[in-house]
């Protein structure tokens, strides 16, 4: 397991990444998460310790060569370390050690715990959301499949979207909704497990 | 609303290339290239998104053909985080419909917009309109030839004729689309709770196979002394979490290294919190049981202090059998 990444290298990636350092985070992690999506239709053997991994050498590849790296995006960079972090990962023995948390999300508990949590984050999500996306969401996504169809059209028609921008529009809603239900889940499962202890 | 920053990748032609890749059909070449430009575009990435979106839906909706529906499981279902995806989206569905029958509640609840208007009942309402008319033109033009469809007084007066012929032809021309789209309705559902219950089996097969198997090791258990813990783990298991018992919680965070019988180091990790538990301290490690074949064991457990150092804390021997 390579050693945690300490601050100096962590640093220089950063302002790779952009000169404000709130923005520059949200890159990486717009990164790493793009990494562990790769990663996983890989199917690599723990994507998210190799997003991690992958951006941990990148760090210290950019403190090494401080200067001498030449370009302003070092996404391109990154993929190449991926490829070779993915390439790697197959060629050492399955069963690599799990992140702290992992087996968390996966352990097996009852479908009813299950679909308890995830309804009540669910409610608790969407009320996060402005009263008119959360309202767009759920009018997106009403009915059997002919109504919603046209529900679409004419949600599409009544906003001045095209049908484009609409689904566009509904994958940005639905995706801060889904990091909000992961997030929630994770510490309903937790709470659940202490619960229970 | 205002429009969406438009992404200028959403193309026909990407989603295309990206539903190929979801469903594993890419070669390797154009695959290669394609995750290249997930890592480093941002706007491909989002547009992979919006296809994984579309998909979940004709997968949720039963309507994915069978090549596709087959390769969707083994693609992407495979993942956890993406099963759990696959959940949410049928979970916002049934909260979305929660307590609307066949159309959308907003068509019963709120003063219905042209949106939510179904299509069948736009054409009914234009086939009745069309007839009155009709019939108005008829009893215009030809009042003498079809008086008995009207009352003579309806004749003279166009506007009345609609209600006296209407009801019969509006049922006519309404219950056929009716019975129409409540079949569709009924198809629909059906492929739903196919889908549904598709999904459930895949939930149940990843629960199968997530099983984990937990251990609790005192500390100073020594194989010489005929005292190794002896864990016995299932075929099935995928984690093996062992559970390292300490006397007290005196470090902010600890590090373990596991060695085999020869002192080889096996797996380190550090950064491990101990959590108190029914009153007991323990450090979790999660392992993959491929880790662990048959064999004796010992776990080093070190307190890392805030300044970086590490004490030793204790050691945890054991030995792996399998059933």
């Amino acid at each position: 397991m390579p050693e945690p990444l300490r601050s100096e290298p962590f640093e220089a990636l950063l302002l790779r990444l952009g000169p404000d350092r709130e923005a520059a985070g949200e890159r990486y992690l717009q990164l790493r998460q793009r990494l562990v999506a790769v990663f996983e239709y890989r199917r690599c053997p723990l994507p998210e310790e190799l997003a991690d991994e992958t951006l941990d050498r990148v760090a210290r590849r950019l403190q090494e060569m401080g200067s001498e790296f030449v370009g302003s995006d070092p996404a391109r960079y990154v993929f190449g370390v991926a490829w070779n972090v993915a390439r790697e990962s197959f060629r050492r023995p399955t069963g690599a050690p799990l992140p702290d948390g992992w087996e968390g999300r996966l352990v097996a508990r009852p479908a009813a715990d299950d679909e308890g949590v995830e309804e009540s984050c669910l409610e608790h999500c969407l009320e996060r959301l402005s009263p008119a996306d959360k309202q767009l969401v759920l009018d997106y996504h009403q009915g059997e499949r002919s109504a919603r169809i046209r529900g679409r059209s004419g949600l599409a028609r009544d906003l001045g979207l095209t049908p484009n921008a609409l689904r566009l529009k509904i994958h940005r809603l639905t995706s801060r909704l889904r990091e909000c239900v992961l997030g929630c889940v994770e510490q309903g499962g937790l709470v659940a497990a202490r619960a229970h202890s | 609303m205002a429009d969406p920053d438009p992404n200028p990748r959403l193309t026909p032609e990407l989603e295309a290339t990206l539903r190929r890749f979801v469903l594993g059909g890419l070669d390797e070449a154009a695959r290669a290239a394609l995750e290249e430009q997930l890592v480093t575009d941002p706007d491909v990435f989002e547009a992979l998104g919006v296809v994984e979106d579309e998909l979940i839906e004709e997968y949720l909706d039963g309507t994915s053909s069978s090549p596709d529906r087959a390769a969707f499981e083994q693609h992407f279902v495979s993942s956890p985080l993406r099963l759990a995806r696959l959940r949410l989206a049928k979970s916002l569905r049934r909260h979305a419909s929660h307590g609307m029958s066949a159309e959308p509640a907003r068509l019963q609840a709120k003063q219905p917009s042209s949106r939510w208007q179904p299509t069948w009942l736009a054409l009914a309402a234009g086939l009745i309109l069309s007839l009155a008319g009709n019939l108005w033109l008829v009893s215009r033009l030809q009042p003498q030839q079809a008086p008995s469809l009207s009352a003579p007084s309806a004749a003279a007066h166009p506007t009345d004729v609609a209600p006296t012929v209407a009801p019969s032809l509006a049922r006519a021309a309404v219950e056929t689309p009716t019975m129409q789209a409540a079949e569709q309705l009924q198809r629909e559902r059906e492929e739903r709770s196919k889908a549904e219950a598709r999904v459930a089996a895949l939930e149940e097969a990843l629960r199968r196979t997530r099983s984990s198997v937990s251990f609790v090791l005192a500390a100073g258990a020594l194989r010489a002394a005929g005292s190794a813990q002896r864990i016995v783990v299932p075929s099935d298991a995928l984690l093996v979490r062992l559970r390292l018992e300490l006397p007290g919680n005196d470090y902010p965070s600890y590090r373990a290294i596991l060695l085999n019988d020869a002192g080889e180091e096996l797996w380190s990790g550090s950064k491990l919190k101990a959590e108190t538990e029914s009153g007991r301290i323990l450090v979790d490690l999660a392992l993959t049981p491929d880790r662990l074949p048959r064999g004796d064991y010992q776990v080093k457990l070190s307190g890392l202090t805030a300044a970086g150092d590490a004490e030793a804390v204790g050691s945890y021997s054991f030995r792996v059998s399998r059933p």
